[in-house]
């Protein structure tokens, strides 16, 4: 997986929570992973099809995600009802669309597909063929995790 | 939904289940409109798809059944976290997708290229329904049930 692709999502996902108004946005951890499995319960996916292929997701706990769907909608949400779990697709849908923009800055030709959201608990996710590179962020909503699994 | 993206997913899934592993499918019910959260029946993968339209497949397979297939593809008995176990069900599903993409492509031009599958399992997992559109279709064999659920975010001109 070349970094060159990874980079972009990192800047998109730090700017975006920091234009949507959160105070402290800060990369905590970088690890390969064989196989992903998360303790947090809920995750989105988004594809990405065209020169760069794969899956990214985004694993919140429900306490983040709650906060973090605050934070887009603008108004304090207490529960992770449909409108929590539609804000948390619509975020990764533009921390992804943010860095896909970079990406096509830099020539790559990349469409993304409709956000999924999963609930559960003990999850276990395999992204695609490849390992998958997991990035932790810290924020004053709590951990997100960014696994990146991309064919290129 | 156009019901003529639901069909040739259907189709394909009971063609190529049917092929990989010899299980008899039996499609349960006519498509019906998915307006809730999905619990997953155990074992889930979706495959997401962009051109120009952008959707979705995911297929739920009970663990019994999941079970089954992987063993007929690789006549092995894997468990559930093994990366072969994973890699089974990510190519079913990537035939299932291709050949419906392959279909809907030829049909109306829509330029469909899939990203990679995702595979999933956990405890209580509930797939939340997202902004698109979606169908669902449930469908059963001798080792256990699954669910189809396909959704696209425009309409077929």
């Amino acid at each position: 997986m070349d970094v060159n692709n990874i980079n972009p999502f990192l800047k998109a996902f730090e700017s975006i929570l920091i234009q949507l108004g959160a105070n402290s946005v800060k990369k905590s951890s970088l690890k390969l992973k064989k196989n992903m499995t998360t303790n947090k319960d809920v995750t989105t996916f988004v594809g990405l099809v065209g020169s760069v292929r794969g899956n990214i997701s985004y694993s919140f706990t429900s306490k983040t995600a709650i906060g973090l769907a605050s934070l887009l909608m603008g108004m304090e949400l207490d529960s992770l009802d449909e409108i929590a779990r539609s804000s948390i697709a619509e975020l990764s849908n533009m921390i992804t669309g943010n860095a896909v923009s970079i990406l096509e800055g830099k020539g790559r030709k990349i469409d993304i597909t409709t956000p999924t959201v999963v609930l559960g608990e003990d999850m276990y996710f395999v992204l695609g063929t490849v390992d998958t590179i997991a990035v932790e962020f810290e924020t004053q909503y709590g951990i997100v995790e960014v696994n990146f699994g991309l064919e290129i | 939904m156009d019901m003529r993206l639901i069909d040739p997913f259907v189709n394909s899934t009971k063609n190529i289940i049917e092929e990989m592993t010899q299980i008899n499918i039996d499609i349960l019910e006519k498509p019906y409109f998915e307006d809730g959260d999905m619990e997953s029946f155990g074992v889930a993968s979706v495959i997401n798809f962009s051109g120009k339209m952008r959707g979705r497949f995911l297929i739920d397979i009970s663990k019994s059944l999941s079970n089954e297939i992987v063993y007929c593809m690789l006549e092995e008995k894997l468990n559930l976290k093994d990366r072969m176990y994973v890699a089974a069900i990510s190519e079913m599903n990537n035939t299932i997708t291709g050949d419906a993409n392959t279909f809907l492509n030829n049909e109306y031009h829509l330029g469909l290229r899939l990203a990679p599958p995702i595979v999933f399992t956990g405890r209580k997992v509930v797939i939340s329904a997202s902004k698109i559109d979606s169908f669902s279709v449930k469908g059963k064999t001798k080792y256990g049930e699954f669910k189809l659920n396909i959704g696209f975010q425009e309409e077929l001109k």
